[in-house]
């Protein structure tokens, strides 16, 4: 377990949808104003709160924000690069501590669901996004199934002789189908509060077996590869809304180890941006990362042609014992969203520990806009 | 008192003591020669009084715990998301409106854009718990000032809603940043308070109080000097604030500093300065807290002719016919760690020392530290520990016998827990300093005496007393 909730949150789902230069403000603007209606009544996390599986995969619905996120990295049989990353958000309306529903109308949670996939192939990424309210076996959390699901994506956590592990289903603009069985490495990350609590909590498994398939067209095409997922629920802050934007890096290495970064900065510049992580070991002990004596550095950008923006796609993380490159598997996976979002694959070389490690990775910066 | 501890670690507040700070060469400056150090001088010896303005002690607890004299913060919608509950024994009596829900060490008000702000007042510093019971006016000895504030500010960032708030936010956000590189210490629990003042000094035009994001003067050194907070009730007794005596004066107008974190132009200046002397008139009628536990009056009866033969002289008397010399001592007679006090002597300061004398918080005479330490006096000096102007002293038994006092320790904190035998918090001795130390979180525990200005030498005085003596010199300070 980990007494850093504050410091391990990843993204939430950016809104992502196939490429336009349409105008983002009125979706924004509609998540500023569910955020606005969500009633009170919910609750924070206990400061004692204890992950508790399977049951903690489903929804918290006293929690006002939950997500859930996957992101993996996949090479079919040819040994091309697949990426595919699922996002979930529940925004809930009114806690569900409340009296039961009178009514099967009864708003009780606003869904929305993300799905984005990257074929380094064409170097192009392609997403969709969906919304959902709730309504059980088409939006949200079927306890009974043990089941995430937006219309016929699902994320489904289930378990056998072997363990537990999860299957994701999704269909992307129905230009790809994409069926993945992801079963955990390592043991689960728990993402507790500390002495003083914390706005949200949650876990992570940051190293993830991938089996399955994907089909864009041309036929099923048996993947393999890795997955990263979390799982976070309470109050969560929600990207593009704020004075605030994260670059958060997820990399999984060569040599078994997995890292986690965020890095935090005002979007009106002033002020320095300050660095938290985590790292886990080959055997799954987890421990932080000192913030200060991390540094994350851009050393290349790439202008989004659609909206201007200016994103720093290459960086170098220097640290105790670590000094590595992180660059994007393709330049163009930026959405033009409700909040424009860089996010996608990334590799990565140097050294950890005196040792040459490359790896993999995601990367996602928000908060970037044209010069 | 547990969700405290966060805003405790990183917000930077209310500043009630004055030091020097370590010069760093990127920021070591030539001598402003245009300013006259000597007129920022005192010498040691006596300290004379000084005429105080007159206050109402009742207005004056009641605008300490619920005045908005620290006018930004953190939203109250985003403060919500961080610090939804509050529990019970951070409450304190006497606060009204939303404050009555808050931790004591925070209070809200509306600006005046209509966004409630949450943000720290005095008390973030200046009050702490001993043995269950709240204590106002004990410098808080846990308090972590290790952090890099700006981690809240973005913390708190991402919880802020709406036009209105991310202007109250930017506002907070604005002064945070800019000291925040200047208000980092190496220890939990000492204090940085001098270099917080002197880092917004240099951001403020000393006349119009207008805001400078680009700094005006150089700023202080980037490492602050340890500072242990004094308890406020010796406010009664001293002519003079703070270790060197540096606040000089008018005591009310000097403790407005302690608002500056926000201040934007000289009408809130004077806003807050109507009810100074009212919290000053507080400050001056707290009383020392008794003992908690037991003493044994017979050995407490033969400590005091001890300590009216041995220590009376500097730090005064005390029962029914009570005297306090207020006098400093030359740093080389102490022989305590010289840093804090060279420091503010040694021209290096100046430039503070004029600005103030140039704006609404004082005049030529208001800044005038002394190359030495005033002897404090002695009241509720059993709640005090840890001991000396640096906090670097874990206990009044190793006070008062040196060759007790650890090179390196830290306090026990889970949970903290008060010691009567030895006056001081539970703590252990460690043998290794915190070069030693590779885990962050476990270094920045560790107090090392050997790091410039945690030095723990001097006032070695009761060392030539025997252990019955010393034992009995302890048993008496019990009940003082």
């Amino acid at each position: 377990m980990l007494a850093v909730a504050g410091a391990l949150y990843w993204a939430l789902p950016p809104s992502e949808v196939e490429r336009t230069s349409s105008s983002n403000a009125d979706e924004a603007n509609l998540l500023s104003a569910l955020m606005e209606v969500s009633s009170d009544g919910f609750q924070g996390p206990s400061p004692s709160w204890k992950l508790d599986l399977p049951k903690d995969h489903g929804h918290h619905t006293n929690s006002r924000t939950e997500s859930w996120h996957v992101a993996t990295h996949l090479r079919n049989e040819d040994g091309k690069e697949l990426g595919f990353q699922f996002s979930f958000l529940r925004l809930g309306i009114i806690s569900g501590d409340a009296p039961p529903p009178t009514s099967i109308w009864d708003v009780r949670e606003i869904n929305r669901g993300h799905v984005a996939i990257l074929n380094t192939f064409v170097e192009h990424a392609f997403g969709e996004e969906r919304f959902g309210r709730g309504t059980r076996g088409l939006a949200g959390y079927d306890p009974s199934a043990q089941e995430l699901r937006l219309d016929n994506w699902f994320l489904r956590f289930d378990s056998d002789e072997s363990g537990s592990y999860m299957t994701l289903y999704a269909t992307v603009l129905d230009k790809a189908v994409v069926d993945l069985v992801m079963r955990p490495e390592k043991p689960t990350l728990a993402l507790t509060p500390d002495d003083a609590g914390a706005p949200f909590v949650g876990y992570s498994m940051t190293r993830l077996a991938v089996e399955g398939t994907i089909d864009q067209g041309l036929g099923e095409e048996t993947v393999t590869g890795s997955a990263w997922f979390d799982h976070v629920w309470g109050e969560l802050p929600l990207p593009g809304m704020r004075p605030v934007a994260s670059d958060r890096l997820q990399l999984q290495l060569g040599d078994g180890t997995d890292l986690s970064v965020i890095r935090t900065r005002r979007i009106d510049g002033a002020g320095a941006p300050v660095l938290s992580g985590f790292v886990v070991s080959p055997d799954g002990t987890a421990s932080l990362l000192d913030g200060e004596s991390l540094q994350m550095t851009s050393s290349r950008t790439w202008r989004d042609p659609v909206t201007g923006a200016e994103y720093p796609v290459e960086w170098r993380l220097l640290g105790p014992n670590l000094d590595i490159t992180i660059a994007p598997l393709a330049d163009a996976q930026a959405f033009d969203t409700a909040v424009p979002v860089w996010s996608g694959m990334v590799q990565s070389s140097g050294r950890r520990a005196d040792t040459v490690v490359s790896g993999v990775g995601t990367l996602q910066l928000t908060g970037y806009s044209a010069p | 008192m547990t969700r405290m501890s966060t805003l405790f670690s990183l917000i930077v507040v209310a500043v009630l003591a004055f030091a020097g700070a370590v010069w760093q060469v990127s920021w070591r400056e030539a001598p402003n020669t245009a300013i006259d150090a000597d007129q920022y001088r005192s010498p040691t010896g006596p300290v004379p009084a000084a005429p105080q303005r007159d206050g109402a002690r009742d207005a004056g607890r009641h605008a300490l715990l619920n005045a908005p004299y620290v006018s930004c913060g953190i939203p109250y919608g985003a403060y919500l998301r961080l610090n939804p509950q509050t529990e019970p024994d951070a409450l304190v009596t006497g606060r009204e409106g939303r404050n009555a829900e808050l931790p004591f060490a925070l209070t809200s008000h509306v600006n005046e854009d209509g966004v409630e702000i949450v943000s720290n007042n005095c008390l973030t510093c200046h009050a702490d718990r001993i043995n269950g019971e709240l204590i106002l006016g004990l410098g808080n000895a846990f308090g972590d000032f290790t952090q890099d504030p700006s981690r809240l500010v973005l913390q708190a960032g991402n919880y802020v809603q709406g036009k209105a708030e991310t202007k109250a936010w930017q506002h907070w956000a604005d002064r945070i940043d800019s000291i925040a590189p200047y208000v980092q210490t190496k220890t939990v629990g000492v204090n940085p308070a001098p270099n917080l003042t002197w880092a917004l000094m240099a951001h403020l035009d000393p006349e119009t109080l207008a805001w400078s994001q680009i700094p005006l003067i150089d700023p202080p050194p980037v490492d602050p000097l340890p500072i242990s907070v004094p308890p406020w009730w010796g406010m009664s007794k001293k002519n003079a604030m703070f270790y060197t005596t540096v606040g000089r004066g008018d005591h009310a107008r000097f403790m407005l500093l302690a608002s500056m974190l926000c201040i934007d132009g000289t009408k809130e200046v004077a806003e807050i300065d109507s009810y100074a002397a009212d919290i000053r008139a507080y400050i001056v009628s707290l009383e020392a807290p008794e003992f908690p536990f037991a003493i044994d009056t017979g050995l407490a009866a033969e400590g005091e002719g001890i300590f009216v033969r041995e220590c009376s002289a500097c730090h005064g008397s005390y029962g029914e016919e009570e005297t306090f010399p207020n006098r400093v001592y030359p740093v080389d007679e102490v022989g305590t760690d010289a840093a804090y006090a060279s420091d503010a002597t040694d021209g290096s300061r100046d430039r503070f020392f004029d600005w103030v004398a140039r704006s609404p918080y004082g005049d030529i005479h208001s800044t005038a530290p002394a190359p030495g330490y005033i002897a404090p006096p002695l009241d509720g000096v059993w709640a005090t520990a840890p001991y000396l102007h640096n906090g670097s002293v874990p206990s009044m038994a190793a006070l008062l016998f040196s060759d007790l006092r650890p090179k390196y320790w830290r306090h026990q904190t889970d949970p903290r827990r008060y010691d009567p035998d030895i006056l001081g918090w539970e703590h252990e001795a460690l043998n290794l300093g915190q070069g030693a130390e590779k885990d962050p979180e476990a270094r920045r525990q560790i107090y090392d005496t050997t790091l410039r200005g945690y030095g723990n030498a001097g006032h070695t005085y009761s060392d030539a007393l025997n252990d019955q003596a010393r034992a009995a010199l302890l048993e008496y300070l019990k009940t003082l």
